[in-house]
């Protein structure tokens, strides 16, 4: 069973401040494009259901976290336009393995706010394959912002972290980082294949 | 009739659009450009100098605040968040307007009258601006003294006076002359509050007192121990001798 702290800590992935700034995209939108603002307001639900469902399971399926990470994008790059550009390189054969619920999140959160380079635009790259009869997650950025690796761990947001602590405590595994060429951050997520 | 040239600066689209939507009814307000970060307002405001800006606190590249504190230029500001604890706490204590997202537009004209009345106050609002980056700036300043708890009573140090913080079995504790006194605060927020020049996280578990560190150790494999008073002793991890070096002038 996740215990209590953890279960504060899911229900906690849901930023204020991105909630805020979404209500007042969707505002705008109700004005400009009715169509997306209902959109995003699906989606946005759909982020809260998820993160609710999510605190009560230990495992879930590699699809269910994908798709989570798929709406939240897709509102993110509502609110940003031209400036977020995601690529998915995802080996669909993958999607049934099972892993621990909320390990994507933080880490494309994380890519969002310090990935962007020095124009501010942000690029990321979600790559699911397997090496070795393990699942091998990457979510990489080309931001310009240079920050040690062993920091990640110990910052201010407890998103990272908490995804450590959870693959630690689950999996006995560790989240990694590796600096992406030329630029950027690239978060490496490697768990034992399993499905149920 | 003055035309008030105003710049608005917000990374989302969708928030610029709101915004230059709401200006429409203020005949005198003409809109004379939008910037998308921080860098990009800092340039703005320099090269077009306007009289009203409506300044969006995070955004990506430089926060409002560090737009604020790298320009000379003083127009009228109408400081817009979406969810800022730190901010809100400063702009409440400065006694400075803030529009909070998503907003009506009877909200946004309010602070758009209370920016009319900065621009007539002219003196008096540069002040309170440049009170309101001390303040910003002033909350960055270092602990300078740290309580512990000591049996019944807590007791409060100068922070210089403490040799190390170390983590062990999960707990905190914090020694200084020959005693270990434990507390509460996690080592990463010690470390964000701590003065970078002076205290130095050694390895995950430690945080030094840089000024009380008496002999540096090989340890072998070029690995090294620091010793700190009372024979204690603080492993330095690999990945932090090539900074704690530049820290100390050591050229080994």
């Amino acid at each position: 069973m996740v215990e209590a702290a953890e279960l504060r800590a899911l229900k906690a992935q849901i930023k204020p401040h991105f909630l805020f700034n979404t209500l007042n995209g969707i505002v705008e939108l109700i004005e400009c494009d009715p169509k997306r603002a209902i959109l995003v307001t699906q989606a946005l639900s759909d982020l809260f259901r998820y993160t609710l469902a999510a605190s009560q399971r230990d495992t879930l399926l590699l699809s269910e976290e994908l798709n989570h990470i798929h709406q939240y994008l897709a509102i993110q790059q509502i609110r940003f336009d031209d400036r977020l550009d995601v690529r998915w390189k995802i080996d669909k054969r993958l999607e049934s393995c099972l892993v621990p619920p909320m390990i994507l999140q933080p880490l494309v959160e994380n890519a969002i706010h310090y990935g962007c380079d020095q124009d501010g635009n942000v690029r990321i790259t979600v790559d699911v394959h397997t090496e070795e009869r393990e699942v091998v997650i990457r979510i990489a950025d080309e931001g310009a912002r240079k920050v040690p690796h062993s920091q990640l761990y110990n910052g201010k947001g407890t998103g990272i972290r908490n995804v450590d602590d959870r693959l630690s405590a689950f999996l006995g595994r560790r989240l990694l980082f590796e600096d992406n060429i030329p630029d950027g951050l690239c978060a490496v997520i490697r768990i034992p294949q399993r499905t149920s | 009739m003055k035309i008030i040239r105003t710049l608005i600066a917000d990374d989302e689209h969708l928030a610029r659009s709101r915004i230059r939507k709401g200006l429409v009814e203020f005949e005198t307000i003409e809109v004379i450009g939008e910037a998308r970060d921080g860098r990009e307002a800092v340039q703005m405001i320099e090269s077009l100098k306007p009289d009203l800006l409506l300044l969006d606190i995070q955004m990506p590249v430089m926060t409002g605040f560090e737009v604020l504190s790298q320009i000379s230029h003083r127009p009228a500001i109408v400081f817009i968040t979406a969810y800022d604890e730190y901010a809100i706490r400063a702009f409440e204590i400065n006694a400075t307007d803030y529009l909070l997202k998503p907003f009506t537009q009877e909200r946004l004209s309010i602070s758009i009258h209370r920016a009319f009345d900065q621009m007539s106050s002219g003196q008096e609002h540069a002040g309170k601006l440049d009170a309101l980056l001390d303040y910003h700036r002033g909350k960055r300043r270092y602990l300078e003294r740290i309580t512990v708890k000591n049996k019944f009573e807590y007791e409060v140090f100068d922070i210089a006076s403490v040799d190390f913080f170390a983590v062990e079995s999960g707990l905190v504790f914090v020694y200084r002359e020959g005693m270990k006194y434990q507390i509460d605060t996690p080592l990463y927020r010690l470390e964000e509050n701590l003065d970078p020049q002076h205290f130095f996280r050694a390895h995950r578990k430690a945080i030094v007192n840089l000024q009380k560190v008496e002999k540096v150790v090989p340890w072998g494999r070029g690995r090294f121990v620091l010793q700190l008073p009372q024979k204690e002793r603080v492993h330095l991890s690999r990945e932090k001798i090539p900074a704690f070096k530049e820290l100390m002038g050591l050229n080994v």
